[in-house]
């Protein structure tokens, strides 16, 4: 898929693709009429990029420029080369409902500690990121969590790169998502409008991991569009429950402390979810 | 808060330039952390923070622009 930020019109990006010859999937993304865009997509779906250029051309709204004139750049672009194709921002639904997960960060390959979390009474275990590092242990800790409940989300320091960038699961009536931190952004696929972009922009970008309480009745103000209810994240190296509005914001450390591993315990009460944090010795040197 | 800016009269909207910034985008926040806003929705005349968590009232904010508008030479 191909990103295209804007200049003059009213929606910030368009995003399309090219499959051959043929434009695919063009959608104008984060603003303007949504009437004219939808149309503009259904006439464009599947029409060879040679016979939509013409077409696209020489119409004028507004700066000098037009949605179909910025799409018709973004299209040249992309066939010289000058637009990158981006990497897909990886999401990862989880089929079924949790009651009791358990939630940790940065396990850095440390077997000992992913060997306490498997004796932890959960659904699911989910590591935010960086759940491989420069330890040695790697390959044992992925063979060891391989056909568990170990969920291993994308990290910037993780050895690869095909883990999902967010986790989304429910709980009840509840709806969570988990991801390392704003580095997504940086991303080439990253895009502002897509899904759970916004709660990631609101707690990394916004209220710097939640430790900008000055800004917290903006962040209230924006809860009211975000799509989770639950959100997940790391990279603070702080283990931090707060409760703004209807939604729990859950920033998880790391699974060493010290002489114990850390994890945060999520658990289905009703209609609502308790968080904990629990701790067991680290017997890793026994 | 854009509709409350748009329906401003003929003489406030010939000396005045909107921005509209969306709080939902990287430039939107950054704008937002750089007027050192805290609350929604916000209003700034001039990079200066006016409004905050209100959407003021028509002749207020007539008054706040006339307040900080210096024609050429003045």
């Amino acid at each position: 898929m191909f990103i295209f930020r804007t200049k003059g019109v009213c929606p910030p990006e368009i995003h399309f693709e090219i499959s051959g010859d043929l434009l695919k999937n063009v959608s104008f993304v984060g603003g303007g009429c949504r009437g004219n865009a939808q149309l503009i997509t259904r006439l464009l779906e599947g029409l060879e990029v040679s016979r939509a250029l013409p077409l696209l051309k020489g119409i004028q709204c507004r700066n000098g420029t037009s949605c179909p004139v910025q799409l018709c750049q973004a299209i040249e672009q992309a066939i010289r080369g000058d637009l990158a194709e981006s990497g897909d921002i990886r999401v990862h639904q989880a089929p079924q409902q949790f009651s009791r997960v358990a939630v940790v960060a940065d396990l850095k390959g440390d077997l000992p500690a992913l060997q306490a979390l498997l004796r932890v009474n959960a659904d699911a275990l989910i590591c935010l990121g960086n759940s491989t590092g420069p330890d040695d242990d790697n390959d044992a800790v992925l063979e060891a969590a391989d056909g568990e409940r170990v969920i291993f989300l994308q990290g910037p320091g993780d050895r690869t790169d095909s883990n999902p960038h967010f986790f989304t699961f429910s709980m009840g009536n509840r709806r969570a998502v988990g991801f390392y931190s704003g580095y997504i952004q940086e991303l080439t696929g990253f895009s502002d409008y897509s899904r759970f972009s916004l709660e990631l922009l609101m707690v990394c970008n916004l209220s710097g991991y939640l430790q900008n309480e000055e800004v917290f009745p903006a962040l209230l103000a924006m809860t009211d569009q975000f799509e989770a209810d639950v959100v997940l994240f790391a990279h603070t190296g702080l283990y931090r429950h707060i409760k703004l509005g209807s939604v729990d914001f859950i920033n998880v450390g790391p699974v060493k402390q010290g002489d114990r591993n850390l994890w945060a315990i999520l658990e289905l009460e009703g209609e609502d979810i308790r968080v904990s944090f629990e701790a067991t010795p680290d017997i890793s040197g026994l | 808060m854009a509709e409350s800016v748009k329906v401003l009269p003929q003489d406030i909207q010939e000396i005045i330039e909107v921005r509209e910034w969306d709080m939902r985008t990287r430039e939107g926040v950054k704008r937002f952390m750089e007027l050192k806003a805290k609350s929604l929705p916000s209003i700034a005349i001039s990079d200066e923070l006016v409004f905050e968590a209100i959407i003021p009232m028509q002749e207020e904010l007539i008054a706040a622009i006339r307040d900080r508008y210096a024609p050429n030479g003045e």
